[in-house]
């Protein structure tokens, strides 16, 4: 009976006590969610409550066919940084809050479309190619300024990529375009993890 | 190892079988004739599980178990469907976006693909963008005056002034050595444009094959080896010309500004940077 009792009691306890309990799962000991203002606009970034939360769908795939989509290795480049999750949050913080960097999301639009990481712009891969004809605009957007002799990227954006994930080429190949470009290899970053790593960790998703 | 592995084989056959057949069709066989079974199962393995009698379910105690468990994960066949579908449309679409297409199609799709990367970046860091190539900003902008009765000496002013702003993008084709906007030409492409539509004749036809006499119009006969002669056309850039202006003078047609452009790319960087006394090549339509 008393046994009885405690159960209802904890059944109660667990109805009642929701908003208490939606702190459960955190980014880091610290730090439960993160609220940064970009251009006006406040971001959230959390993490899904529910603790039985799964994926479904694309990002639960095991064996995508490599080549193309082959496992990259941990750095994008000699001198790009490469950033997981935290990191990731704090470049949000430092710089793209600051007006100093930009988040790229380098996949196609229609991936894009589906859900990114907040605060991120969508700059796909191909309009970074050598062969795209308007891709000096880009170049500018930047921050680039065209000089008599090539590009100086001096004042130009910090700038994190990513894309869909350990196993996805388009970042990479963004930043190998950029640095070829001459964009200082220490002005870029590479968040490896992608879409797939800040899914799987219930991360907030924002839909253009 | 071979029975092993036929025998895990028939045991997932017959597990199938369980699940496909009533209970209790078969008769029962003993374990030395499933394997029999199974090994004429190598020659047509797709006939095999709705062809294997149930019976060889009590196969399964001998087997060893990390034999079957490979095949158990193997993928069905719907999974795999739907990937290769998925996977398709995405290597499609990457070697779209890679230009592995007609050529017509890449340069636009590619144009619009920048236009909307340069907006993106605009809309966090309206500070730092250049100007945005926003066609549809532009045409509600000249849309709006012109419902509006404007004159178009204010609709010049209205488009200098959001292109320098760097709010409104123009054709590069449509600027003036001064660095203006020529609006004159923009209307009166907009104004061909509608009367084709609305007459269905090109705005190009009176224009076309006549030619082109006025100031700064120059025409050459010049005599080749074989005593044939081609007869060139040259255009001495003015004040107030843009690249469409001169292509609707001798074409009719804004959008022929390409054709001048290309026919001069060794003294043209860009179809906006025409300066007054250049004297242009103006092929034949």
């Amino acid at each position: 009976m008393v046994r009885m009792l405690c159960r209802a009691a904890a059944a109660v306890l667990v109805l009642l006590g929701q908003p208490s309990w939606a702190e459960d799962v955190r980014i880091t000991a610290d730090l439960a969610a993160k609220q940064i203002v970009v251009n006006g606009q406040t971001l959230e970034i959390a993490r899904i409550q529910d603790n039985a939360h799964m994926l479904t769908g694309e990002f639960t795939k095991t064996s995508r066919a490599c080549p193309p989509f082959c496992i990259h290795p941990i750095s994008a480049g000699a001198g790009v940084e490469t950033l997981g999750e935290i990191e990731l949050i704090a470049f949000l913080e430092k710089s793209v809050a600051q007006g100093t960097g930009l988040l790229i999301d380098s996949r196609v639009p229609e991936w894009f479309a589906k859900g990114t990481i907040p605060g991120a712009v969508n700059v796909p891969f191909t309009t970074l190619e050598p062969t795209n004809p308007y891709r000096d605009e880009i170049l500018k957007a930047l921050g680039g300024v065209k000089t008599a002799t090539g590009w100086d990227f001096g004042a130009a954006l910090d700038l994190a990529m990513f894309c869909n994930g350990p196993w996805c080429d388009q970042s990479p190949r963004a930043i190998r375009n950029l640095t070829e470009a001459g964009y200082p290899p220490e002005k870029l970053r590479y968040y490896r993890g992608g879409m797939q790593l800040w899914l799987l960790l219930g991360l907030s998703v924002q839909t253009p | 190892m071979i029975r092993i592995a036929l025998a895990a084989t028939a045991f997932l056959g017959a597990t199938l079988a369980l699940v496909l057949l009533l209970p209790g069709a078969g008769p029962k066989l003993p374990e030395e004739a499933a394997v029999t079974r199974a090994d004429s199962l190598l020659s047509q393995p797709n006939a095999a599980p709705a062809r294997l009698p149930l019976a060889v379910a009590p196969a399964r105690p001998n087997l060893p178990q990390p034999s079957p468990a490979p095949r158990v994960a193997a993928p069905a066949p719907a999974v795999l469907l739907t990937d290769n579908s998925s996977l398709r449309d995405m290597t499609n679409g990457v070697l779209g976006e890679l230009g592995l297409q007609p050529a017509t199609s890449e340069v636009p799709q590619m144009r619009d693909m920048t236009a909307n990367a340069l907006a993106n970046i605009g809309r966090v860091r309206p500070s730092a963008s250049q100007p945005q190539p926003q066609p549809e900003k532009l045409q509600a902008l000249i849309a709006q005056a012109l419902k509006q009765g404007q004159s178009d000496s204010y609709i010049d002013a209205l488009l200098n002034e959001a292109a320098s702003r760097g709010e409104v993008t123009v054709l590069k084709a449509l600027v003036t050595p001064e660095g203006r906007v020529d609006t004159a030409t923009l209307l009166a492409n907009i104004v061909a444009s509608a009367t084709a539509a609305t007459q269905g004749k090109a705005p190009g036809d009176l224009a076309k094959g006549q030619p082109v006499g006025g100031k700064g119009v120059e025409v050459r006969m010049v005599t080749q080896a074989d005593g044939s002669s081609v007869q060139y056309q040259f255009y001495t850039v003015g004040v107030g010309d843009s690249l469409g202006a001169i292509a609707v003078k001798f074409y009719g047609d804004v959008a022929k500004f390409n054709m001048i452009f290309e026919a001069n790319r060794t003294i043209l960087s860009s179809p906006d940077k025409i300066r007054v006394g250049q004297r242009l090549v103006i092929p034949r339509a």
